[in-house]
């Protein structure tokens, strides 16, 4: 359904190719992301993904790629009805900008926020520093190459070899010349550090001076090893229960990211870069004030050592903050005093569990909300944090 | 039904009209429970499971642990005698100040902790001020230790000893203090009897933590049943089916991630025992800056075991079982149910378990959700909640507060009289099957307090300076060392 309003999509995914890591790195580089990282695809759907110089399980538990397989037109219920032990083709949106473009069209989308699938769950456990620099920019000149096909409406996130703080900076100072907007930021331990460690001071720096906005978006973290993030545990122990499926996909990323806004109200990120744009997605909006509240309730009744606010739901708001929404978060329609300010639609296309810009307005119309804040949370919020034209 | 609103002839001080039940309280587990409680025949296996004196706590014989013994906090105040009546963060914080900055001695600080965590006649004059016509209290700091015990019969005897103590307890004002029943999960057979053994006594609601304390996630329910074949040789069927039988309410409680290795002669584990582990991981060594543990793993505990339980069909499996997540925030439920409707439609083809219901359905009718007074996005959504939500004081943890601020804040957001008896008291009441009793209808006065507690002009200006420390940190101090 057209709307009146442009519509930006603050969260959307591809599904890496296996010619990023064929045609994208040197020789040299190739031979180190064989054992740091590396995937490939074979017949029948099959996949090889070595992390480490070890295989790591596939993201799917079946034949069916549930982070590639949605099309305009699918419902949960029919992706629900797929045979999953048949072979189903991705939606080539998933790593051709041209289809992708198509089905924005046909999903009433103008643009896209583009964050990566693969290289978002495995690369912050590479181990190899060196490895994770060639792989960070083999990956942005790829997603770099999708989006010039997008008729400048795809918009990607570039990543970041975190393992390297170095490479890191060089990688940020690259990127922001080759005109990406914003930088992905798992919130999971690389190395043992959160986002919050000391040693990532200059990486906010640089990130804070370039103008990007820093992303802070989860992974499901399902295939990653324990300590990783929220993902792993929470798949090993539902294991117990042989469910037959992942389910950390329920809850990991909410949890992911309500610690990301934790560590950063306790250490004073946003006091110490007051020009940070942050954007939090991937995990729903509902959770934030909940985050934010029970930071400021430890802060007041257990002081650290460092001087923090102790109100930093207002400093969160003050600041700007985008926090991504799903069409589903009945909450966010019912709390458009907080959700009308910081609230970006995201999608997730072509996951399995996207939703559409025609689900999130009803549900926004359901709840009443103004179609001035209707219009800014499917699009004028995330234009203006990411610095995007309005144009539909 | 009368209305809980501002009444401007007694200073703004608010009236109810409706009973309040706290559904979740704490006591501070008391000598008494080893001192008196503990079998004779049982103390040798309860010594080598868990044990407290006046001087330590030992876990499984060897490990010395934090008991809840104001000892363990000196100088400082006990936190888990902390939040009474008209206390609150800002009073807290200035009282933390003040000894940090040697202003109180050592009676002082004595007096500003409450005895109602182990006194129950102290407990129900409080509960007066403080607006709570009942409550079901549980213990502290058992709740972090005692699933890393090991020896079943230890937890045996340990669990009689606490529930005979509890029972005790609550019997000094049979119809406002209720018993939440302890259980030696450390062995499946000895938690049914003692499930049916506390019901017979008239408890309404069995605790289990959900994490993976000795490798017992408390989701092992497979051996021979429709979940598979995973968790053979272990299994937690017998005991939800316990619970269902004796009507016993599944109380999901949660708490602080521990520091497992501890428990182990300081040896690391290599697997996560509680979700919420990861925030205090994020702490920055060289920083010195703790993140608090506490801000975020209660609700990470309660949102893993819940997205299990109802992504799995685990609630068709015990139909008549009746859950409370307790402890762990509410306003994040409305969202992660509505997802995890969607990936259980996503995945109906791939799930192996039986499972015939939503999540949101199996939620609505058989689960409880607790939430505080200070959740104002959750009452912004009390439609949702209207029926499934409970309201907890948390008393005496620190960050525990009174019904009158849950009322107040309820006021604010426009939640209807109805809905605010329903969620301060009636649903609690219905769900734990006791008879709800009004005892206390007006909130008190303001408290005498002396002359150096945080009181008036001073605690104002404090708590506003606080606000932005990095700004105001002169003041702070000369404050501190005026």
């Amino acid at each position: 359904m057209p709307h009146a309003f442009p519509i930006i999509d603050a969260d959307s995914h591809v599904y890496e190719p296996p010619e990023l890591w064929t045609s994208f790195l040197s020789a040299n580089e190739r031979t180190l992301a064989e054992e740091a990282f590396w995937y490939e695809r074979g017949p029948a759907g099959s996949e090889l993904t070595v992390v480490n110089g070890k295989a790591v399980r596939s993201l799917n538990r079946s034949k069916l790629n549930r982070y590639a397989c949605f099309r305009p037109g699918e419902t949960p219920e029919s992706i629900g009805q797929l045979d999953p032990s048949a072979e189903f083709e991705d939606n080539p949106g998933a790593v051709l900008g041209s289809a992708r473009l198509r089905d924005l069209d046909a999903l009433g989308i103008d643009r896209q926020v583009v964050y990566p699938t693969l290289f978002a769950e495995h690369l912050p456990v590479v181990e190899s520093p060196r490895a994770a620099v060639a792989l960070a920019r083999a990956y942005n000149d790829w997603v770099t190459k999708l989006c010039s096909e997008g008729d400048d409406r795809l918009h990607p996130v570039a990543v970041l070899p975190l393992q390297s703080v170095p490479g890191t900076l060089a990688e940020i100072e690259r990127v922001a010349g080759a005109g990406f907007g914003a930088v992905l930021l798992r919130p999971s331990f690389i190395g043992g550090r959160f986002l919050n460690h000391s040693e990532y001071d200059p990486v906010w720096q640089a990130i804070e001076e370039t103008e990007l906005v820093a992303c802070i978006h989860p992974s499901v973290g399902s295939t990653n090893p324990e300590f990783t993030s929220a993902g792993a545990f929470v798949e090993r122990v539902a294991g117990n229960l042989d469910i037959g499926h992942d389910i950390a996909a329920s809850i990991a990323p909410v949890q992911d990211n309500m610690a990301a806004v934790l560590a950063l109200a306790y250490y004073g990120h946003l006091e110490n870069h007051p020009k940070l744009k942050l954007s939090l997605s991937h995990a729903g909006a509902s959770w934030f004030e909940l985050a934010l509240e029970k930071a400021e309730t430890y802060l007041w009744l257990f002081p650290g050592r460092l001087p923090v606010s102790l109100e930093p739901e207002r400093l969160w708001l003050e600041r700007e903050t985008a926090v991504a929404f799903d069409a589903w978060e009945d909450s966010v329609g019912i709390i458009p005093e907080v959700y009308g300010q910081v609230g970006v639609w995201g999608s997730r296309y072509p996951h399995h569990d996207t939703s559409t810009p025609d689900e999130a307005v009803a549900m926004l119309e359901r709840h009443g909300v103004a179609a001035d804040t209707i219009a800014a949370m499917l699009g004028g919020n995330a234009a203006r944090i990411f610095g995007l034209p309005t144009d539909s | 039904m009368s209305t809980a609103s501002p009444a401007s002839a007694n200073g703004g001080r608010l009236t109810k009209s409706f009973p309040v039940f706290d559904c979740d309280a704490h006591i501070n587990d008391p000598l008494e429970i080893w001192s008196e409680y503990v079998a004779e025949a049982d103390k040798e296996a309860v010594k080598s499971f868990y044990w407290q004196d006046e001087k330590q706590t030992i876990l499984n014989g060897r490990s010395s642990v934090m008991g809840g013994a104001s000892h363990y906090f000196r100088p400082m105040y006990n936190p888990i005698h902390m939040a009474g009546p008209q206390m609150g963060k800002a009073i807290t914080r200035k009282l933390l100040m003040d000894i940090v900055a040697g202003k109180l001695d050592e009676e002082q600080v004595r007096q500003i902790e409450h005895d109602g965590p182990v006194d129950p006649h102290a407990r129900v004059a409080d509960m007066d001020l403080m607006g709570i016509d009942q409550v079901m209290v549980i213990p502290t700091m058992m709740v972090m230790h005692v699933p890393f015990g090991e020896n079943p019969e230890g937890a045996r005897g340990f669990a009689r000893a606490y529930n005979d103590w509890a029972s005790d307890y609550c019997a000094a004002s049979p119809e406002r203090l209720f018993p939440a029943a302890w259980l030696p999960l450390q062995s499946a057979a000895y938690t049914v009897d003692e499930i049916h053994r506390t019901a017979a006594k008239g408890f309404r609601m069995g605790l289990i933590r959900p994490i993976d304390a000795r490798h017992q996630y408390p989701n092992q329910i497979g051996a021979g049943g429709m979940m598979g074949n995973a968790g053979s040789g272990t299994s937690w069927d017998s005991v939800y089916r316990a619970m269902e039988e004796c009507e016993m309410v599944l109380g999901m409680h949660t708490f602080p991630a521990p520091e497992p290795s501890s428990y182990y002669d300081g040896k690391q584990l290599d697997y996560v025992v509680s979700p919420g582990e990861l925030t205090s991981r994020a702490s920055d060594p060289a920083v010195g800056q703790r993140i608090d543990p506490q801000a975020l793993s209660f609700v990470f505990e309660a949102q893993v075991w819940l997205v299990q339980v109802l992504l799995s069909g685990f609630l068709d499996r015990y139909p008549k079982l009746r859950m409370a997540t307790l402890e762990s925030n509410a306003s994040w439920v409305p969202s992660v149910l509505a997802h995890c409707d969607r990936l259980f439609k996503l995945h109906a083809r791939e799930r192996k378990t039986a499972a015939t219901r939503l999540p949101s359905e199996a939620f609505a009718q058989q689960c409880f959700v607790s939430f505080e007074g200070d959740e104002s996005p959750t009452f912004k959504q009390w439609r949702f909640f209207e029926d499934r939500a409970i309201w907890a004081s948390d008393a005496y943890h620190t960050d525990g507060a009174d019904v009158w601020t849950a009322i107040r804040e309820m006021i604010e957001c426009d939640v209807p009289e109805t809905a605010q008896a329903k969620m301060l008291g009636s649903n609690a009441a219905s769900l734990y099957r006791i008879e709800p009793k009004q005892f206390v209808r007006d909130e008190a006065p303001p408290l005498e307090r002396p002359d150096w507690f945080p009181q008036g002009e001073e605690l104002a200006r404090f708590a506003e300076l606080s606000k932005d420390p990095r700004t105001n940190m002169a003041e702070l101090v000369a404050m501190m060392t005026d």
